[in-house]
């Protein structure tokens, strides 16, 4: 197989006049997690539905995301971008395209992506399986939780241009998709609150629709500071619960990274349609994080502070947590960092619902204290 | 092993043609096609363009910037000297952009004179090579001693 494979590259290679760049090529990322979590609470919390159980170091594979990305070049102005990724989920990994889009490059400025693609909702949200790209161990839940749609089908016309040493981006996108997320188990799939039916201190899986959906990502920044602000509204549907009803996410972010100072802060808003049920899967959201880091030498320490309150209508199943998290990336080689993190977390208080009703993140009931305890291990190639 | 090889490789060939080829070996020639009409690019410029932030030269050809291996001393001195930046560094900021559609690294190649053909044969090309491996085939640009 293989010599077949270089005989069929020799003979391109001997028939094109000159070394062509219009080739397949492969690039790719790998982030690897553990995590072990601690909690006040009785009975135990668990950290996503038991991503890590309490009291013993958790390899779930749910923290872990590889991705292959092949890219060619058919010519100047067409190329097409295909990743094969990898993220872990309860039984194992489940592969699939989570990005495949073809792009037209109208000019040097101005490009449409036509295909499957990350939704740039938030900050990171288009690299945040690349764990590579940035600080943390993962990026700040508080924040990055309230969007559960990772790709959409559809277009985004991106416009890139730098001048003077400034880069400006903006982006136009829009279009539909299937994705899933996590909602406690009174609310999917018959949809029973409690006092009907007892509170059930675990989360599963919950699948949803999006449609009609447009939004902006925007960005201005130096090479040491860069401003971002997006919105995105989208219709959305689930079983019988969430009929064409729709939700939008607001959000502004500052990066900064100069000399050794190293700023992350995102600041967002999570806008529901005030009906039953968006507001019991989707309930309004408010949410920030501040990040400060200083690069010395090979490595950055770091401070994370963030929190999820209650939005625009205060609802029951808002959720409420701050944390502090203290963590450190090291980067033991050009390509590659291994990245610890602390992080406790502390669910608020609610006025409405019983002791047991889910306050925090994770399942953790209210005035709940729980620390979770991360190493990645994140590279690219 | 190999910049042995391709040191004394350069140096049979450049050293003919060129009198830079005498200077010391350190010397990193920046090359582009020899159809590119704006020479004497600044060294921002260069930088830009390995950047993915200018993506054409002003007739309208696109820039298509050629990168040595990874690790070889050349690309390092290169990356220093025009970026002022690390390998971890680029990494780094290539990461953010190559999987988001934002953005695609230089292509790269093994050696000064797979430089020298990809640049000598492809409109827009701009690469780097190793003052002693300098030939006619290509137009330079500039040098980093």
């Amino acid at each position: 197989m293989r010599m077949k494979n270089l005989s069929v590259l020799g003979l391109v290679l001997g028939l094109a006049p000159a070394v062509s760049l219009a080739e397949v090529e492969l690039s790719g990322y790998l982030s690897w997690a553990v995590n072990y979590a601690t909690s006040d609470n009785t009975p135990d919390t668990s950290y996503y539905n038991a991503l890590a159980n309490t009291d013993h170091a958790d390899f779930d594979t749910r923290s872990n995301h590889v991705g292959i990305q092949l890219y060619s070049g058919l010519t100047e102005k067409v190329s097409v971008t295909v990743a094969l990724t990898a993220e872990g989920g309860q039984s194992g990994y489940n592969v699939t395209p989570e990005w495949a889009y073809g792009t037209y490059q109208f000019n040097d400025d101005w490009g449409l992506r036509m295909g499957r693609y990350k939704g740039p909702f938030y900050m990171v949200s288009d690299y945040r399986d690349v764990g590579y790209a940035y600080p943390w161990v993962r990026p700040p839940e508080e924040v990055y939780s309230t969007n559960p749609i990772k790709s959409l089908n559809g277009l985004d016309l991106v416009f890139q241009k730098t001048h003077q040493n400034v880069n400006y981006l903006v982006e136009i996108y829009g279009g539909s998709g299937t994705s899933e997320t996590l909602v406690n188990a009174n609310i999917a799939p018959g949809f029973c609150p409690p006092p009907t039916c007892p509170y059930a201190p675990t989360d599963v899986p919950f699948e949803f629709e999006t449609y009609n959906s447009l939004g902006f990502n925007a960005s201005v920044g130096t090479e040491a500071v860069t401003f971002r602000a997006g919105y995105y509204n989208t219709k959305v549907n689930a079983g019988s619960l969430i009929s064409a009803e729709s939700g939008s996410f607001a959000g502004v972010g500052l990066i900064v990274d100069w000399y050794n100072i190293v700023l992350y802060s995102e600041y967002i808003q999570r806008d529901t349609e005030n009906t039953p049920g968006m507001s019991a899967a989707f309930p309004d959201q408010n949410a920030w994080y501040a990040t400060l880091g200083y690069r010395y030498r090979t490595v950055l320490p770091y401070v994370t502070f963030a929190d999820i309150d209650e939005g625009n209508d205060a609802v029951p199943n808002a959720l409420r947590q701050s944390s502090v998290a203290l963590g450190l990336r090291w980067d033991i080689d050009d390509a590659a960092a291994i990245k610890f993190e602390a992080k406790q977390t502390d669910a608020g208080e609610s006025s409405f619902g019983g002791p047991y009703q889910k306050i925090g993140l994770w399942d953790a009931p209210q005035d709940d204290k729980g620390n979770i305890y991360t190493i990645t291990f994140d590279t690219i190639f | 092993m190999r910049t042995m090889k391709t040191r004394i490789a350069g140096t049979l060939l450049g050293s003919a043609f060129f009198l830079l080829a005498s200077i010391a070996a350190a010397e990193v020639a920046i090359i582009t096609h020899p159809g590119t009409q704006e020479i004497g690019l600044s060294k921002t410029k260069v930088a830009d363009i390995y950047l993915g932030n200018i993506k054409s030269f002003k007739d309208g050809t696109t820039a298509k910037p050629v990168d040595q291996q990874k690790g070889s001393p050349l690309r390092t001195k290169f990356y220093k000297a025009i970026l002022g930046k690390t390998e971890t560094e680029m990494n780094r900021y290539w990461s953010k952009r190559k999987y988001t559609g934002k953005g695609k690294p230089p292509v790269v190649v093994i050696s000064d004179d797979a430089v020298k053909e990809l640049v000598a044969n492809t409109p827009g090309a701009v690469g780097y090579i190793d003052g002693k491996s300098l030939d006619k085939s290509v137009k330079v640009i500039l040098i980093i001693r």
